[in-house]
């Protein structure tokens, strides 16, 4: 992610120039689209990731000024390149670059296991346990119910019975609780905000997906009798959900030692082992059945608590991060349905703004009881409206478990993840300038500055 | 990935008096021959269709070695290479390569009668382009392993340098000439868009690392422009290493941060190379082995007189050649990646003949260049007084540096850097 920081030596004719860079590059593909077309789909690939890298980095420049994060721009110039507006890069292209995803979510579940430092997950512990208790029943039951009070105008519902909507209604609640870590680090490498509400969004939004996991299968499993007639509850769920977790975790725990010697002893190349664990490793892992981000994120907590590496471990993360996020985020750009968002633009509305409520209030009653810091009261919230890639493959899942609903369900995720995914960064990071977390960061980026040649 | 690998295990026991730190032998053949050796026509562990199952990732390698390349390009350790040298290196250039791609015209005939013009013409120019190179690796090498310093070692590095940029041109031609049918391009035109594409990118790549040079963000930019000017290259089937050449040159030429630049992508070389220099051993084919050996044979003699006699006027004209004579021609004789990348790029560009000899040619033109390059420069130098006893080189650091943020060292740079920027 491109550092942000000070930026205030720049002027309007840089951003100006930027402006007519994005266009020339936009200009340029528009060209080879237009004159050449690719008779290998592996030239459009390449020519599309350079579109999404230099014209995802230049939109996060140009909309700073704008305080709109810069992962907001790669996701902008996504959706515009993407096939569903100037169609510069088509549906296959981007789902060939949807490979580098691998990569993108290992780092960022390494990094974010990084970041969970022993010492401040203890201090933060009471909160921690809280918030995901609070959140866990708000949402699930708070969004079953807004789902049940809003399903006369979401059409799929229209011929069920009152069983089968409850159960739907009980999905969307588990839908609702998946957070975006990569959306939370994206913000927080962005901004290297320090403070209250950092310092509880990470750990939160990383430890919760072990919770959304369980939950989701155990709703799942329970809500098929409701939905799907003549079905019986079955254990099946739960012994996969335990041979996912535990393997996981071990697998996780052996990554995360073999990275503590490597560094170590090796110390050469590390970038090479990261490509390797993104690609190749979460192949072996999705073959084994286990969660890739659930192992990931154990691997990247044992090598920050484990040895004197972790800093140095987390810097080349977010280093190699810096390009690879910018791909991530504008292939997800492209991945969004706009025209399907259009169409259920209406209760997508109403269940992203039911949502963003219903985490606000967790969050009230959370720091409440927890007694904490007044900046975490007002803003704690807003970290946890974003939602991506998780949300969708859960999803996708509830589509597979649930084919005769599954369809329709899973294209009314898509349109609500998109709102959440849109407008959750922009929240988070304005929440963070306005509490002033984003200006107490050291002043790390202008020490990148490399002075200008003599 | 397993090339990835494979270059990365292999890394660790490239060393030895012949070898450059960093980068193993000067030419870097050796990884050419691995790939050679658990390819197709040895071991058989890879199939040479990898190369076709990879060809994105070639691609995106080619590009960035021609980038590095670009960037670095007229500037050696000593600084700026002066203009005069400039013109004397793309005379040499063009003569050696000339002579060369001369000769396999006239001669190519007599051992493939089933060429028809325009591909004789194809493989005149790209022959002679993959032997002109002279790589500055064999430099590195003579001033690391043997104190080489001097009025000589300093012409040579210049000139080796500055002639660069004529095997890249003559592969913008090749590219040019063999736009497909229905092509919207004509010759002149897609030689035209081929600078054209890199300078426009190298500009707005300059501009857009802009007055403060952040490093985080410069590699965005850098591997954005590099990889949109790649992807629109290869569609539009122009040479992907002219353009990014081009865009290299460019930037060196137009940003300020010039030198952060070199630092920044010199230090990505090896990562880059290894895996397409495995990959160049594992793609090398002649399915008609005489006629492809004959016409390799022909560029290699032709380089090793080219290269001596520029040597003897190089000795008459210029003081500082004057005691090494023929000898400084000679060891000049080293080339290394660039000559790959033609070879690759042409193998990939033009399939069958054409492409099979190119290949071969500049992996055969490495090895020689290997065995007679280094030992000519060393007595050459030796002659001219210019070798210097050299204290025992430190034990090279197996931790990685300390964090510094100021420096534009990417995450996937080797440990060992790029090379010293200090005079030595």
């Amino acid at each position: 992610m491109s550092g942000g920081g000070s930026h205030s030596s720049r002027g309007p004719l840089t951003y100006a120039a930027q402006l007519v860079a994005l266009a020339v590059c936009f200009l340029l593909l528009w060209g080879a689209t237009r004159y050449a077309p690719a008779a290998d789909e592996s030239l459009g690939v390449i020519a599309g990731l350079g579109l999404f890298l230099i014209g995802g980095t230049l939109a996060g420049e140009v909309l700073e000024p704008l305080r709109i994060p810069h992962l907001t721009g790669y996701l902008l110039v996504g959706i515009v390149a993407g096939p569903h507006v100037l169609h510069l890069v088509d549906h296959d292209t981007v789902n060939s670059m949807t490979k580098t995803n691998a990569l993108a979510l290992a780092l960022i579940a390494l990094g974010g296991g990084a970041e969970l430092k022993l010492e401040l997950l203890k201090k933060g512990a009471k909160t921690l346990i809280i918030a995901t208790g609070v959140q866990t029943v708000l949402l699930l039951f708070g969004m079953a119910a807004v789902f049940m009070l809003a399903h006369s105008i979401i059409p799929f519902t229209a011929k069920m019975g009152l069983g089968a909507i409850f159960g739907v209604a009980l999905l969307w609640g588990v839908l609702a609780l998946p957070r975006s870590p990569s959306a939370a680090l994206g913000v927080l490498s962005q901004t290297r905000a320090q403070g209250p509400i950092a310092s509880f969004t990470l750990p939160f939004i990383m430890s919760y997906d072990v919770v959304v996991i369980v939950i989701a299968a155990t709703v799942t499993t329970f809500v098929k009798p409701l939905v799907i007639p003549g079905t019986e509850l079955s254990s099946s769920a739960f012994q996969e959900l335990g041979h996912a977790i535990l393997g996981s975790v071990s697998l996780g725990t052996t990554i995360g030692l073999l990275i503590v010697a490597y560094l170590r002893f090796v110390n050469k190349q590390f970038l090479v082992v990261l490509v390797a664990l993104g690609f190749g490793f979460t192949e072996v892992l999705n073959y084994l059945r286990l969660e890739p981000l659930l192992t990931f994120l154990v691997a990247g907590f044992l090598v920050q608590n484990l040895s004197k590496q972790g800093d140095k471990f987390l810097h080349t993360i977010e280093e190699t991060g810096s390009v690879v996020y910018v791909i991530f985020f504008a292939t997800a750009g492209a991945h969004l349905d706009i025209p399907l968002l259009k169409q259920y633009w209406m209760v997508a509305l109403v269940l992203f703004g039911s949502r963003a409520a219903l985490t606000w209030l967790g969050n009230d009653v959370t720091t409440r009881l927890a007694k904490s810091p007044p900046a975490l009261r007002k803003w704690g919230w807003s970290g946890l409206i974003s939602q991506a890639g998780i949300a969708i493959a859960l999803a996708g899942a509830i589509e597979r478990s649930f084919p005769s609903f599954g369809a329709s369900f899973r294209s009314l995720a898509i349109a609500t993840v998109a709102l959440n995914e849109l407008f959750g960064p922009i929240i988070f990071k304005a929440a963070l300038d306005t509490s002033g977390e984003s200006s107490k960061a050291p002043e790390k980026e202008r020490s990148e500055v490399v002075a200008s040649s003599p | 990935m397993g090339l990835l690998l494979v270059a990365y295990l292999g890394s660790f026991l490239v060393g030895g008096e012949r070898s450059l730190r960093g980068i193993g032998l000067p030419s870097s053949v050796e990884w050419v021959v691995l790939g050679f050796i658990v390819g197709p026509y040895a071991l058989g562990l890879v199939a040479s269709s990898v190369v076709d199952s990879v060809r994105p990732i070639i691609l995106i390698g080619l590009g960035w070695l021609a980038l590095v390349a670009g960037a670095n390009y007229g500037v050696t350790p000593f600084g700026p290479v002066p203009g005069r040298r400039v013109v004397l290196a793309l005379v040499f250039g063009l003569a050696s390569g000339g002579l060369a791609g001369a000769a396999v015209y006239f001669l190519s005939p007599y051992f493939v009668s089933s060429l028809a013009e325009d591909e004789r013409r194809l493989l005149a120019i790209t022959l002679g382009a993959a032997s002109t190179e002279t790589t500055r690796h064999v430099m590195r090498w003579v001033h690391e392993r043997h104190g080489a310093t001097g009025p000589l070692f300093r012409l040579v590095s210049d000139i080796a340098d500055a002639e660069d940029v004529i095997p890249i041109a003559a592969l913008a031609v090749a590219f040019s000439l063999t736009q497909p049918r229905g092509s919207m391009l004509g010759p002149a035109v897609s030689f035209g868009a081929t600078l054209g594409l890199g300078f426009v990118l190298g500009v707005i790549c300059s501009l857009l690392l802009g007055r403060e040079f952040r490093v985080r963000e410069s590699w965005g930019v850098l591997l954005g422009t590099s990889v949109l000017a790649i992807g629109v290259a290869a569609r539009a089937q122009l040479s992907v290493v002219a353009v990014l050449f081009t865009l290299g040159l460019t930037l060196a030429v137009v940003s300020r941060h010039a030198g952060e630049i070199r630092t920044m992508l010199l230090a990505t070389e090896r990562s880059a190379l290894l895996p397409i220099l495995i990959l160049c051993g594992i793609r090398l084919a002649a399915p008609k082995l005489a006629p492809t050996m004959a016409l390799v044979a022909i560029i290699v003699v032709v380089r090793v007189l080219a290269k001596y006699i520029f040597g003897g006027i190089l000795g008459r004209a210029v003081p500082e050649a004057r005691p090494a004579g023929g000898l400084a021609g000679l060891g000049m004789l080293s080339s290394g990646a660039l000559t790959m990348l033609v070879g690759l790029s042409c193998a990939l560009r033009f399939p069958g003949f054409v492409g099979d000899t190119v290949l071969v040619a500049a992996a055969v033109l490495n090895i020689v260049g290997e065995l007679l390059g280094p030992p000519s420069l060393r007595i050459a130098l030796r002659r001219a007084g210019e070798l210097h006893e050299l204290p025992p080189p430190p034990p090279s650091s197996d931790e990685l540096p300390e964090d510094d943020e100021t420096s534009p060292r990417p995450p996937w740079a080797d440990e060992d850097g790029p090379p010293s920027e200090e005079v030595p």
